[in-house]
């Protein structure tokens, strides 16, 4: 592990507490800097003082959507990477996430090694 | 207007009397019309009464006029006493005596009648004389009894007055009580008879009576020596009269038995003043005597036996009215049980396919703390492996692990609850929870479809007494409605709102939703079967949740918001179907 390294930022946005602080936990232990929201407008009201760091949304939030965010994101022509997963399956997600940026879609449950492989392979993410 | 032979007035008057009350002009035409109905009955009655008492003035040994009386107070009330008094003096006045004694005789039968109605009426007494009581009452108050009082009065008049029709004060008193009593016998079931349709009339069976009669007749003649034929001296002849009058009483009932026995007893009185027949041998005192037993006897033994017969006829029918309420009762019970059964398989059916709908938003719930226990393990081995071990770390992700698992199960555990088939037991149960449970199941498709659901649970009272899983299928129904009605409406106005309140009596849980407008004739239509407007849906849905409601005692109802959308509102009551709360 080298320390000089800067750690990569990564933006977690899920309304779930459980799976949000799962993230949190499991993303801290593997030595990134992370901030987590609960909506995708809190996340929007911060963006403008975040660093570029990647995404990791859920498709489902009260209020603006995930594919809302990205949507609103890449109008903005903020292309930072996503991933974005969902518990209910509807095929055309993905596929619309894809369009919208390098993301990457995940199906709940997922297993966590992806999301750091995901992550770690994102240039714009280290 | 008819003019009823009853006391009650019919039709029109009935309705007069209920409104006004009092002495309207239609009443007093219709007492006046049964007045003179009584009075020609009494006086034509008095006449043949006094023709039969050819060889002695006064004391007749047949009185009918007295029956007439007594029925007339009977049938028609106290209201009938002038009409009975004026006969009655109208009546003695044809006799050779002092006016005083007119008036005596008058006064003694009508007091004697309204005695005796009197009398009947405390016992109750019914003027079909369907009943055996009846006609035990009518022959121990009417025809004993009340003929005392008459032949009391009336005896002491005449001798009063200095006249003595019998050698001796008892036997005028004995001729005078028997003459009554016999009238009443003979008489009065006549009297209450008549007018009332018994029978249903047809052709054959007046063959039959008018057949019967025609035999009935030429007998009498025949034993009270009309033809010659027989040793009139012969009265244990008169005892062939009896088959007929039997035979008449169970083919004809009351009115049938009635008229016969006057057909006799006016043969035999006819022949018996003629000097002829069985009853013609002895003294004058004598005579009567054996007169009015042999009519008491024909008479008696008619008006019990057509009382028997309707009273079995009755019986009869009460057993075929109780064996077919029975057989309905049966029929009925069997047939909510069914509806019962039946409307507990739409409700599982319908909740099996609420399911299926939910199924997406179910797996939703399953795999979000299944990827949250996904990476808390992988943290925890993480975590594991550093040096020194972060145990502090690992406590708080093991506990989270386990909370994930724990609320996994519980969503399964809720589905199995859904999808289970035999419901309908009751329980107390806390509608707050059931509501939030029902919340937690709809958050992902609340979520998916971008609805705002506002929630707001009141302080409960009590539990309900109710079926959890129906109440939760009710509630889950009308949330997936208020969701669907939302969904076309602009993101921001996606507004469904959830609450529950308490009462006194009721718990109640509203949904209201901002849905597009609706008419009242589809409010209506909303809770009729197979009424649908999503594609696909089966229109079941809101008839099964108001069954279910119904069977809860409850009431679902409703109503257009005053700006858009509708709102649903569940009531239950906490009485519905709980038993009673053991002291103590």
């Amino acid at each position: 592990m080298e320390t000089a390294k800067p750690k990569p930022n990564v933006y977690v946005i899920d309304d779930d507490p459980s799976v949000r602080n799962a993230l949190v936990r499991f993303l801290l232990a593997n030595a990134m800097e992370v901030l987590a929201f609960d909506t995708a407008e809190a996340f929007l009201a911060q963006l403008p003082q975040l660093a570029p760091g990647s995404l990791i949304v859920d498709m489902q939030l009260p209020g603006m959507s995930g594919l809302d965010l990205l949507t609103k994101m890449a109008c903005d022509n903020i292309r930072w990477p996503a991933l974005v997963f969902s518990g209910a399956h509807e095929g055309n997600e993905a596929a619309a996430a894809a369009l919208l940026g390098p993301n990457r879609y995940l199906r709940k449950p997922f297993d966590p090694k992806i999301v750091l492989q995901a992550l770690h392979l994102n240039p714009g993410g280290a | 207007m008819t003019i009823s032979l009853d006391g009650a007035v019919s039709g029109a008057n009935t309705a007069r009397r209920l409104a006004g009350g009092g002495f309207s002009p239609g009443n007093l035409r219709s007492w006046l019309i049964q007045a003179i109905i009584v009075f020609a009955a009494y006086y034509i009655a008095g006449r043949l009464g006094q023709a039969s008492a050819a060889r002695s003035v006064s004391v007749g040994p047949l009185w009918p006029a007295y029956g007439i009386a007594l029925a007339a107070l009977l049938r028609l009330g106290n209201r009938m006493i002038p009409a009975v008094a004026a006969a009655a003096f109208a009546v003695s006045f044809h006799n050779p005596t002092p006016i005083a004694v007119v008036a005596g005789q008058a006064f003694g039968t009508t007091f004697a009648a309204f005695c005796g109605s009197w009398l009947l009426k405390r016992f109750s007494f019914d003027n079909s004389l369907s009943r055996l009581r009846d006609v035990f009452n009518l022959v121990l108050l009417g025809a004993v009894i009340s003929p005392m009082v008459s032949a009391t009065l009336g005896v002491a008049t005449l001798y009063l007055a200095g006249i003595e029709p019998y050698a001796h004060v008892a036997n005028a008193w004995l001729v005078y009580w028997m003459g009554d009593g016999t009238g009443v016998l003979l008489a009065t079931p006549l009297a209450l008879a008549f007018g009332r349709s018994g029978l249903p009339l047809n052709f054959s069976l007046l063959t039959e009576y008018v057949a019967l009669n025609a035999l009935l007749l030429l007998s009498c003649l025949a034993i009270f020596g009309f033809f010659g034929l027989l040793d009139t001296g012969q009265d244990s002849l008169t005892f062939s009269m009896l088959p007929f009058v039997m035979l008449i009483a169970f083919r004809f009932g009351l009115l049938g038995t009635s008229l016969s026995t006057l057909l006799i007893v006016t043969v035999a009185t006819v022949a018996t003043g003629n000097g002829e027949g069985p009853f013609a041998r002895s003294a004058n005192f004598t005579n009567a005597a054996l007169l009015d037993i042999f009519y008491a006897v024909l008479s008696l033994t008619g008006i019990t036996l057509a009382a028997l017969i309707a009273e079995r006829e009755r019986a009869e029918l009460q057993r075929d009215e109780l064996v077919r309420r029975q057989a309905i009762a049966q029929v009925q019970e069997e047939t909510n049980k069914k509806a019962a059964e039946l409307q507990d398989q739409l409700a599982h059916l319908s909740r099996v396919g609420m399911l299926n709908t939910l199924s997406g938003a179910l797996a939703h719930e399953i795999n979000q703390p299944l990827a949250a226990i996904r990476l808390n393990t992988e943290t925890a081995l993480f975590l594991l492996m550093r040096q020194p071990a972060a145990l502090q770390d690992l406590r708080e992700t093991l506990s989270d692990i386990r909370e994930d698992g724990k609320r996994a199960g519980d969503v399964l555990k809720q589905a199995r609850a859904l999808l289970k088939k035999e419901t309908g037991s009751r329980e107390e149960v806390e509608l707050n929870s059931a509501v939030s449970d029902v919340a937690k199941l709809m958050h992902p498709t609340v979520l998916k479809l971008g609805v705002q659901l506002d929630i707001q649970l009141g302080s409960p009272s009590r539990p309900i007494w109710a079926d959890r899983v129906q109440i939760q299928q009710v509630v889950i129904n009308m949330l997936m409605n208020a969701c669907e009605a939302v969904e076309q409406n602009d993101r921001s106005l996606r507004l469904v709102r959830l609450t529950t309140s308490f009462s006194a009596e009721t718990a109640t849980v509203t949904v209201t939703d901002t849905g597009p407008p609706i008419s009242d004739a589809e409010i209506q239509q909303l809770f009729e079967p197979f009424y649908t407007t999503k594609p696909g849906g089966m229109g079941l849905g809101l008839v099964i949740c108001r069954s279910i409601v119904h069977a809860h005692q409850g009431k679902l109802t409703a109503v257009r918001n005053p700006k858009q959308g509708l709102t649903f509102t569940v009531e239950i009551p906490f009485m519905g179907l709980q038993p009673a709360q053991p002291l103590g």
